[in-house]
């Protein structure tokens, strides 16, 4: 399966924060011929590409996506919600589906501007100014969704110029799908290294699951796959970030410097396009509990720029997508024909 | 209800939970119940013999203040937990057996312009490093009970009435009264840690909004809360469906939120290998505060929904 | 389904054509005289001896128009017809002639400062991508005053409702191609009205040629019944009937006609409501702006979320009030 279309799939289906059971299936699917797969207590999917030898590699991104989620019913069918990770802005008038027992169609509309206050025209909406309307009865709506129920914008797959994609959750699913690249680029290889690919449980919600996940899998090393800012006019001005210029490797105190560099000099060598950015701290993914885990674990951020995150157009380059994986593949070689002693050792 | 009004009124704010901690222990002796007291100073009581594990978890400490600062009959504090602190001007502490007055002279969020005044020419018995509670004021009603800290010891009341009443058959449940709850929970976590249960039950308290002024939907002596999620825990969904099969049996009606607030459940389930966890609540007004107000029905629900989980 | 077809074509303010094609083809077996005037408005003609009525729906929509490129590639716009600035962030727009696909993208949350998250929005501050490299890249696929419009879908919403772009006016227009299917004694004249949207102007000219003693208007209009909307300031309802304007911006409405239209539907057995919002505007506006002017009154039906991605109307009320307005007619000699 090509990238774009396992990015289409993904993306066009839902797993939010808690519930990235609901894609195990699809997964499995998807991931079985490249290692054994598996879910943990807290839904992290394991996938273990088992090796000769003892070292063992950890890659994760993380499954789950921002969403709404239903906090109260109001009149005549409508639901009071509220978004996890969301800007309230970037849901005026839009269409939703709601997850509930069957799905559900709704709309998020606002009063026309000329019933608006001074106020009101100039502030941002407010998720306590917001409904979701199902055009139904309350009770017809009570029978199929309850306090809890998620709900997501309804966004098609859409493709733009230059191999660009707007989509909803490519935040991370576009990781998942350098995971299963880099996959693909390993097939047929006889390597010592075991890799476990970690599709990790709740990151939106505070990279609950990574803690869990590195406890339990207990690597040598751990390279975390997320999404970040590219820096252009709705982006992040303290980076240099562009989409089609490849993968970015993160420089801080949260990526191992030694590894850091080792992964640079892969991407010259193979010709691999990449870019840089700086995290001073917090890098904010799953990469922050991966390092602390157990007795601490050598970590590395890639990450693949994008725009308008946590929006349900999210921008993101399909070829950026494929050399993440690409870089992932011809690293996992180079280490695995080195002693990893020598590598991590200070 | 003695009990309950021995833990209510009695002093154990987080860090400090020794007076407590010595009530549900006399308690646990009285009843021949085995325990164990762990380093951080969690009470564990283990029943059953099963292969899956339960961890039902209630706090033992409430928020208070701790001394930074003593200056003849003046004390400066910090505050141990979450509390308001705009809305402390007038409140009455205890500390070391004796009672002072909280003075808000700005009435701003701002421990720092907060002072209690013990009303006495020097504070003799009393030192940087001592704590205060809100004073005990428990009372009962016909449908309601109020006092200091209920959110913490109406919860250990009910945890231990469902370790003398359960039996748990295929199941071995972990009854842990924790410490430091009102500290980001680290006393849960150390617990989880050491047990490593299959699923973890955390009690906690609701805010209800059944007051005027007040928004929301949760209300005294409706029920049970069911959090589906929190700031620090999405309730798994194994959880709930376990905890909406027993209420169905138990003829207990629920009630759902998704909550604003924390638990110890935050650090707990990222523990170890990951642990399926929910927060089931007792809804209860004025959370934190120096008077706190529950319906005695849901206490008697939320006791016969448990042991129906148990079984 | 013609309402369907309507409300997906693409005609915004000023470049009608597509939904002017479909109107052709509908009502021309239904017409004795059918022609298109140098403003693009469609005027059909019902001969009969009774008065002079007009009817009126406006085929245009509210959409974007691009001003300029910005040198990242993305385009510059503004909107066309009044779309409140807060409703473009987070769409997918098709732009232009062949339909180029861009997004209105917003900053991350995360890039927001607390004082960022409080602010609107305007239309300086935002742009349509559609991915390309650069200006020069962009200005190969879209032209300066190229148009943009929503890519929504209509289709069926909840319990016996609709949903979709446009429904203001193409619910208008889908009433009066249906009325025109049905035989009158009054001499019946039909406008499908251009740029509605950017000031009522299609109308002017159109009621100019025709001078009718009546003029009536349909709408798709504003209708606030959601639950954190006042009651009084919603307007209409959903669901209670088409509305009957009694003023707006534009025009205060005759009392006669609203009484005539009222004694209509309570004899036919139709739902109907009155429209109880005092502003807003349509082209009745213009049919009493011209020579010496005319009785006028609208008929509506509500639809919430006008001027938006997505619409959300009554099957009923559009039911409805396509038989109110065909017995209304069928009642004037």
């Amino acid at each position: 399966m090509e990238e774009k279309e396992f990015l289409k799939k993904l993306t066009s289906s839902f797993s939010p924060s808690g519930r990235e059971d609901y894609l195990y299936e699809e997964i499995k699917k998807v991931f079985e011929p490249y290692g054994e797969v598996s879910i943990s207590n807290i839904n992290n999917i394991y996938v273990k590409r088992k090796g000769s030898g003892k070292n063992k590699i950890m890659i994760m991104a993380h499954l789950d996506e921002v969403a709404l989620i239903i906090t109260d019913f109001s009149k005549d069918g409508f639901l009071k919600f509220k978004g996890i990770g969301i800007d309230p802005k970037t849901l005026v008038s839009q269409e939703v589906i709601i997850n509930g027992k069957e799905d559900i169609s709704g709309v998020i509309g606002i009063k026309p501007p000329h019933l608006m206050n001074e106020e009101e025209k100039d502030k941002a909406v407010t998720f306590q100014s917001l409904l979701i309307d199902t055009g139904l009865s309350t009770e017809k709506v009570k029978e199929n969704i309850s306090i809890g129920t998620f709900a997501y914008v309804k966004r098609d797959f859409t493709e733009l110029l230059n191999n660009n994609v707007a989509c909803k959750s490519a935040d991370d699913k576009a990781g998942v799908v350098a995971m299963f690249s880099c996959a693909k680029g390993l097939e047929g290889k006889d390597l010592k290294t075991n890799v476990y690919f970690v599709l990790s449980a709740q990151e939106e919600v505070g990279h609950r699951g990574a803690k869990s996940a590195a406890y339990e899998i207990n690597p040598d090393i751990g390279i975390a796959i997320d999404v970040t800012f590219d820096s252009g006019k709705f982006g992040a001005d303290d980076r240099e970030n562009k989409l089609g210029a490849g993968p970015s490797v993160c420089i801080g105190p949260n990526c191992h410097v030694k590894l850091r560099k080792m992964i640079i000099e892969t991407a010259k060598e193979c010709n691999i396009p990449y870019q840089v950015e700086v995290e001073p701290g917090n890098t904010g993914t799953d990469a922050w509990d991966i390092q602390i885990a157990r007795e601490g674990i050598p970590t590395l951020l890639i990450s693949i720029p994008e725009k308008y995150m946590h929006t349900s157009v999210e921008v993101i380059a399909i070829d950026d997508i494929k050399n993440t994986g690409l870089l992932l593949a011809k690293f996992i070689e180079k280490l695995d024909n080195m002693s990893l002693e020598e590598v991590l050792c200070f | 209800m003695e009990l309950l009004k021995k833990l209510s009124d009695a002093s154990g704010v987080s860090g400090r939970e020794t007076i407590v901690r010595d009530i549900i222990i006399e308690e646990l002796e009285k009843n021949s119940i085995e325990f164990h007291q762990d380093i951080m100073g969690n009470i564990l009581v283990k029943k059953g013999n099963g292969s899956k594990k339960l961890m039902i978890s209630a706090h033992m400490d409430e928020v208070g203040f701790i001394t930074t600062f003593v200056d003849k009959g003046f004390l400066r504090v910090s505050n141990i937990g979450d509390i308001k602190t705009e809305s402390l001007d007038g409140e009455l502490i205890k500390i070391n057996g004796s009672i002072g007055k909280i003075v808000n002279t700005k009435n701003e969020d701002d421990i720092n312009s907060v002072f209690v005044d013990m009303a006495a020419d020097k504070t003799v018995n009393i030192n940087e490093g001592d704590t205060a509670s809100f004073i005990p004021g428990f009372k009962k009603e016909k449908s309601y009970i109020s006092g200091k800290a209920l959110v913490s010891r109406a919860l250990c009341y009910i945890l231990l009435d469902i370790i003398k009443k359960s039996a748990p058959k295929d199941l071995t449940v972990y009854f842990v009264f924790t410490v430091q709850n009102e500290l980001n929970g680290r006393g849960a976590r150390a617990a989880a840690y050491s047990v490593n249960p299959d699923y973890a039950l955390v009690l906690e308290g609701e805010n209800s909004n059944d007051y005027p002024g007040a928004e929301g939907n949760i209300s005294l002596n409706h029920g049970p809360v069911l959090r589906i999620m929190d700031k620090v825990l999405i309730m798994h969904h194994q959880v709930s469906e376990i905890i909406e099969k027993a209420a169905e049996k138990a003829k207990v009606i629920l009630q759902k939120t998704v909550s604003n607030e924390s638990s110890e459940g935050g650090e707990l389930h990222k523990e170890v290998s990951g642990i399926k966890a929910g927060v089931l609540a007792l809804p209860i007004r004025y959370k934190h505060s120096s008077l706190e107000i529950i319906g005695k029905k849901d206490l008697e629900d939320l006791t016969k929904l448990l042991l129906n989980i148990i079984e | 389904m013609l309402l369907e077809k309507l409300s997906n074509a693409i005609s915004p303010a000023g470049y009608e054509g597509e939904v002017r094609n479909i109107i052709i083809e509908e009502i021309k077996p239904y017409v004795d005289e059918l022609f298109v005037d140098r403003m693009g408005n469609i005027i059909a003609h019902k001969k009969g001896k009774g008065k002079r009525v007009l009817v009126d729906a406006h085929m245009d929509e509210v959409g974007f128009i691009i001003i300029g490129y910005n040198d990242d590639g993305t385009l510059r716009f503004t909107s066309l017809g009044g779309v409140n600035d807060k409703i473009p962030p987070c769409k997918v727009l098709y732009v232009g002639n062949n339909k180029i696909k861009g997004v209105v993208g917003l900053k991350p949350i995360h890039l927001q400062s607390q004082e960022d998250r409080k602010k609107g929005i305007n239309y300086e501050g935002l742009c349509i991508d559609i991915g390309a490299k650069d200006r020069n890249e962009a200005e190969k696929y879209v032209e300066i005053g190229d148009y943009a419009v929503f890519d929504t879908k209509f289709g069926y919403f909840g319990e016996n409702k609709v949903k979709g772009k446009a429904l203001d006016d193409r619910i208008g227009c889908f009433i009066l191609i249906e009325a025109l299917k049905e035989n009158y004694s009054c001499d019946f004249y039909a406008a499908f009205n251009i740029q509605e949207e950017t000031g009522r102007r299609g109308a002017l000219g159109s009621s100019f040629r025709i001078d009718p003693e009546i003029g009536i208007a349909l709408e798709g209009t504003v209708c606030a019944d959601m639950p954190n909307v006042p009651e009084h300031i919603s307007g209409t309802y959903l669901g209670r009937g088409p509305a009957i304007s009694i003023m707006d911006g534009t025009s205060i409405y005759d009392v006669s006609l609203r009484e005539e239209i009222e004694k209509t539907a309570k004899l036919s057995n139709i739902p109907y409501q009155n429209r109880r919002a005092a502003a807003g505007g349509n082209d009745a506006g213009s049919m009493h702006g011209v020579k010496e002017g005319c009785r006028v009154a609208a008929i509506s039906v509500p639809s919430r979320y006008i001027h938006s991605s997505v619409s959300v109307a009554s099957i009923s009320d559009i039911d409805n009030g396509k038989k109110l307005l065909i017995k209304f007619l069928q009642g004037i000699a």
